[in-house]
């Protein structure tokens, strides 16, 4: 796993995965933050997937471990938080087969490990299983998230990951790293006028127990 | 078939099951489209056919990539991809970028430094950047279709334009 970036630095300056505008690689690499608002934050909004946040957090979090991306895997979602995200869960997370998971996280986690690591073991039996758990909807979305999350392979291999100094908290959904979507601000007014923490000003005092990726 | 029972309206399977989800699908295939116009054409379809292979996309081996096909792609080189390492039809530099696809697709978390120089003696930094993102769309697009079961119907997507039906697929 690389841990210093593999593009020379006047290309790698200035790099994140959800730069707005401009011509740089960088820009022109970026994942669209509509995107990004419509699958890879747990937050409901026009359009987006529709995720249980715990579920939601949880598949981001296992594809984080699995593709080796620090910064990701120790970065929580404060609504994750708040929907009952705990460092307990996360810590079994790699290991959801023989751990004490809810069976309902463990089949989205069936989903979430096919996808990264065999699409073809996503078989008829698997999917229907699954649906005993989830609309075909929220299966629909399952799927595309954890697809989605792989997105950071680019990151992972141009050797940009931010690394878990940059991360290791909770990040709140009006947060710029979210971007700055009217469709996710409404939502994000929405969550407080629902009484839901959205500034880092809220404090959750969540402490995250940070880890470094299994994939070395 | 597909395992989504309720689907959309659309000319194809993919169209059907994707638009389930119309804005991300949008969004996806226009970064999808924009990301492989940015590569060489002829080096990003052996690419795209290769991890095709790999992933078990029928979908995508159902497919060819015009602009490939009018850079100078034959069929005959296409039909050799299984033998890119030793095959006379490929170039030191496709058969390096078809590696480095292969690892991607395999597990990119085990790309070395090494294994990035080598692509790098063969790319300059601002190519090498746009084909990891080509990469990662085509990975990300052939793992949906075949997790959902999406099956090559003889038409193109809708948001495929730049593809056409292939007159005969590979395995």
């Amino acid at each position: 796993m690389a841990t210093k970036p593999r593009i020379p630095d006047e290309l790698a300056r200035g790099f994140t995965m959800m730069t707005e505008g401009g011509n740089t690689p960088a820009a022109n690499i970026a994942i669209p933050v509509e995107l990004t608002r419509l699958a890879a934050i747990p937050i409901a909004s026009e359009g987006s997937f529709e995720i249980d946040p715990l579920v939601h957090e949880c598949i981001r979090l296992f594809n984080a471990n699995y593709q080796g991306c620090e910064y990701c895997l120790n970065a929580r979602a404060a609504v994750a938080v708040q929907a009952g995200l705990n460092e307990d869960i996360v810590g079994k997370l790699t290991r959801f087969e023989s751990s004490d998971l809810p069976e309902k996280l463990k089949a989205a986690l069936r989903i979430a490990n096919a996808i990264s690591s065999n699409p073809s073991s996503l078989t008829p039996d698997l999917w229907n299983a699954t649906r005993q758990f989830f609309t075909e909807k929220e299966l629909m979305d399952i799927v595309l998230l954890s697809i989605h999350t792989t997105s950071s392979k680019v990151t992972i291999t141009l050797g940009l990951d931010p690394g878990k100094q940059n991360s290791s908290r909770v990040f709140y959904p009006s947060e710029e790293v979210y971007g700055t979507s009217p469709a996710l601000k409404r939502a994000v007014e929405m969550m407080e006028r629902q009484g839901l923490a959205v500034r880092a000003s809220d404090d959750l005092r969540y402490e995250v127990d940070v880890k470094e990726s299994r994939a070395k | 078939m597909t395992h989504v029972q309720h689907v959309t309206e659309g000319p194809t399977e993919l169209d059907r099951v994707y638009g389930l989800r119309p804005q991300y699908y949008a969004i996806f295939m226009e970064d999808y489209n924009r990301s492989i116009r940015r590569v060489d054409p002829i080096l990003v379809e052996l690419c795209r056919l290769r991890m095709a292979t790999l992933i078990g996309s029928k979908h995508d081996l159902a497919l060819r990539y015009t602009p490939a096909a009018a850079a100078g792609l034959t069929e005959e080189k296409v039909r050799e991809l299984s033998r890119y390492d030793s095959s006379p039809m490929f170039s030191d530099r496709e058969r390096c970028c078809l590696d480095f696809a292969e690892q991607f697709v395999i597990q990119s978390s085990a790309i070395s430094d090494a294994d990035v120089e080598r692509v790098q003696s063969v790319l300059d930094p601002e190519s090498f950047i746009y084909f990891v993102k080509a990469l990662s769309v085509m990975d990300q697009l052939q793992r949906g279709c075949v997790a959902l079961d999406i099956q090559p119907f003889g038409a193109v997507p809708s948001t495929l334009a730049s593809f056409r039906p292939a007159a005969q697929s590979i395995q």
